[in-house]
C-alpha cells in the first residue's frame, strides 16, 4: 500500500480502520489538526482537510510505532507548519493525501544501554 | 480588516519587534538609566503615588533574589498590563471598537510570536534559574511592566495605527526594562541584555559566544534550544558517553553540529558497514563501533542519515546486527527494505 514520510513521520495506507478502534476511540476534530508535537521546537506536522483522526495510545517496544489512524474523506494535507502561527516552517513540504485509511507512524531508533527501542525525539 | 491585512499587519508586527530589539542592543552610548528613571518618576505620578525607591538588578538571577526580599514587607501594584495599555490610551482619546477588535487579534497573534520568538527568551531564562530557584516567577502579568507585554505593542500600535503617542508611551519606549515588579514604595528592574544573537529565523543561536547575556548570567543556545556552556567554550570536552547518554535526537544532533560529522563518528569509533544514496541523493550509512562499549556490552550501530528536506544528518541507533544501511532506515519505521517504499519523502 501508498507510504509517505514527512521527516520522522511515515503514513502507510491501510485497507480499513482496526476493528477496536471502530468501536472504542472516537474520532476527535478535523481541520488543520496537529497530528505531532516536535519535541524541542515549535513544530508539528498538521492534518487538513476532511478527516476523521484517531488517536491509539503509542507503545515503544513494538514495531511499529502507531499514533493515529486516518479517515481521510476528501484529499486533504499532511503539513509541517509552526505551532503557534501555523506558518509553513520551510522545512517538510506538504504531501497530499487521497481518500482511504492511513496509519500514522513515528521513526523510532534503538537505545543500546536501555536495550530498548525509542521514539525519534525531534 | 480583512484575513490578508492582519496576516500583513502581523508580519511587521515581528519585524518590528526584532528590529527593536536590534536597536536597543545597538544604542550602547545612550543613557539607559536615566531614561529608565525618568519613565518611573512618571509612570507613579500618573498613578498618583509617590516616587518610589528603583532598584536595578544586574540580570534575571539577581532580579529573582531582590524581588524575593521586597514582596515580604512591600505592597505590589496590581497592573493588568491589557487594562493598562488601553488606560495608557483612552484618555483623552476614545478606542474605537474596531480598534479595539484588531488590537484584540494583534495581541492574540502577539502572543504567538513571543511563543516562537521573543516570549522564548525570557521563558528560557526563566527555565533557567528555576533549576536554582524553583519558585521563581517573573512574568506574573498583573505584577510586571515588560518589554514584551507592553513597550513593542504600544509603539507598533502608535505606529502602525496612528494613535497619537503619548508622553508616558514616549518614555516607555526610551527605556531598557526587560522585567519588572512594581511595588508601592520601591520600582525593581532587570535591564535589557547586553547581547543577543539569533539566526536567520529568529531563534536564540550562538556558535562562539553566549546567545544572551547579562552582567554575570548568560545563556548559550543553538537554533532556540539551551545547550550547555560548555558545547561552545570547550567543545573539545565532549566524549562518547555524553554522546550516547543524549536521548534527545535533536541535542544529539546539535553536539554533532557543534564538534562537526567527522569528529562525531571518530569519537565513537565508527567503522562503515555500508552506504547508498538515499531517494533525494544523500549519502546514508550504517555503522558499527570499533569496540563493544563497557556499558551497553555489545557493539552500537548507527544509521547516518540525511533528513530529506532540510539535509540535515542524523545518527540514529539502530539494533546491532544490520549489515544493510536500508534495512537499518526502514527498521527506523518498522519496516524492512523490502517493504519499505515511500512514494514521497518530505
Amino acid at each position: 500500500m501508498e507510504q509517505f514520510r514527512q521527516g520522522d513521520v511515515f503514513l502507510e495506507k491501510v485497507s480499513d480502520l482496526p476493528a477496536e478502534i471502530k468501536q472504542t476511540i472516537q474520532p476527535t476534530n478535523n481541520q488543520s489538526e496537529l497530528l505531532i508535537k516536535g519535541e524541542s521546537r515549535n513544530h508539528g506536522h498538521f492534518i487538513e482537510g476532511d478527516v476523521e483522526t484517531f488517536s491509539v495510545e503509542p507503545t515503544e517496544n513494538q514495531n511499529e510505532i502507531i499514533t493515529h489512524y486516518l479517515n481521510v474523506k476528501t484529499e486533504s494535507l499532511l503539513k509541517h507548519l509552526k505551532i503557534d502561527t501555523k506558518d509553513f516552517t520551510k522545512e517538510h513540504s506538504e504531501i497530499k493525501l487521497k481518500p482511504g485509511v492511513y496509519k500514522v507512524v513515528r521513526q523510532r531508533e534503538y537505545n543500546a544501554y536501555q536495550k530498548a527501542i525509542n521514539i525519534v525525539k525531534d | 480588516m480583512d484575513e490578508k491585512h492582519i496576516k500583513q499587519l502581523i508580519k511587521s508586527l515581528e519585524n518590528f519587534a526584532f528590529s527593536e530589539i536590534n536597536e536597543m542592543i545597538l544604542g550602547l552610548n545612550y543613557d539607559y538609566v536615566l531614561a529608565n528613571t525618568m519613565f518611573i518618576k512618571q509612570f507613579y505620578k500618573q498613578l498618583s503615588l509617590k516616587i518610589p525607591k528603583i532598584l536595578i538588578a544586574q540580570n534575571p538571577e539577581d532580579f529573582h533574589l531582590k524581588f524575593q526580599e521586597l514582596k515580604i514587607y512591600e505592597k505590589p501594584i496590581e497592573i493588568s498590563s491589557h487594562k493598562f495599555w488601553v488606560n495608557f490610551n483612552a484618555s483623552p482619546i476614545k478606542i474605537s471598537l474596531e480598534e479595539d477588535k484588531i488590537f484584540t487579534e494583534l495581541a492574540k497573534a502577539a502572543k504567538g510570536l513571543f511563543l516562537s520568538s521573543f516570549y522564548a527568551i525570557s521563558q528560557m531564562v526563566e527555565q533557567r534559574i528555576k533549576m536554582s530557584h524553583p519558585k521563581f516567577i517573573a512574568s506574573h502579568p498583573s505584577l510586571n511592566i515588560n518589554y514584551h507585554s507592553i513597550y513593542w505593542l504600544k509603539k507598533f500600535h502608535a505606529k502602525y495605527l496612528n494613535l497619537p503617542t503619548k508622553n508616558l508611551q514616549e518614555l516607555f519606549s526610551k527605556t531598557n526594562i526587560f522585567w519588572s515588579k512594581t511595588f508601592e514604595n520601591t520600582f525593581l528592574y532587570c535591564p535589557f541584555p547586553k547581547s543577543i544573537h539569533f539566526d536567520e529565523n529568529n531563534l536564540l543561536h550562538a556558535e562562539t559566544s553566549a546567545a544572551i547575556s547579562w552582567e554575570g548570567f548568560d545563556l548559550f543556545a543553538w537554533r532556540g534550544i539551551e545547550i550547555p556552556k560548555r558545547w561552545i567554550l570547550n567543545p573539545e570536552t565532549i566524549n562518547n558517553q555524553e554522546i550516547i547518554g543524549q536521548k534527545n535526537a535533536e541535542l544529539r544532533r546539535i553536539m554533532q553540529e557543534v564538534i562537526g560529522s567527522e569528529r562525531f563518528a571518530h569519537l565513537l569509533g565508527l567503522q562503515k558497514l555500508d552506504e547508498d544514496y538515499d531517494l533525494q541523493g544523500n549519502l546514508q550509512t550504517l555503522y558499527k563501533t570499533a569496540e563493544i562499549d563497557s556499558i551497553a556490552k555489545d557493539y552500537l550501530y548507527f544509521a547516518r542519515v540525511a533528513c530529506p528536506s532540510t539535509g540535515r544528518i542524523y545518527f540514529l541507533g539502530v539494533p546491532p546486527g544490520l549489515n544493510n544501511i536500508w534495512d537499518a532506515v526502514a527498521w527506523t519505521f518498522g519496516k524492512t527494505k523490502e517493504t519499505y517504499k515511500p512514494i514521497i519523502e518530505t
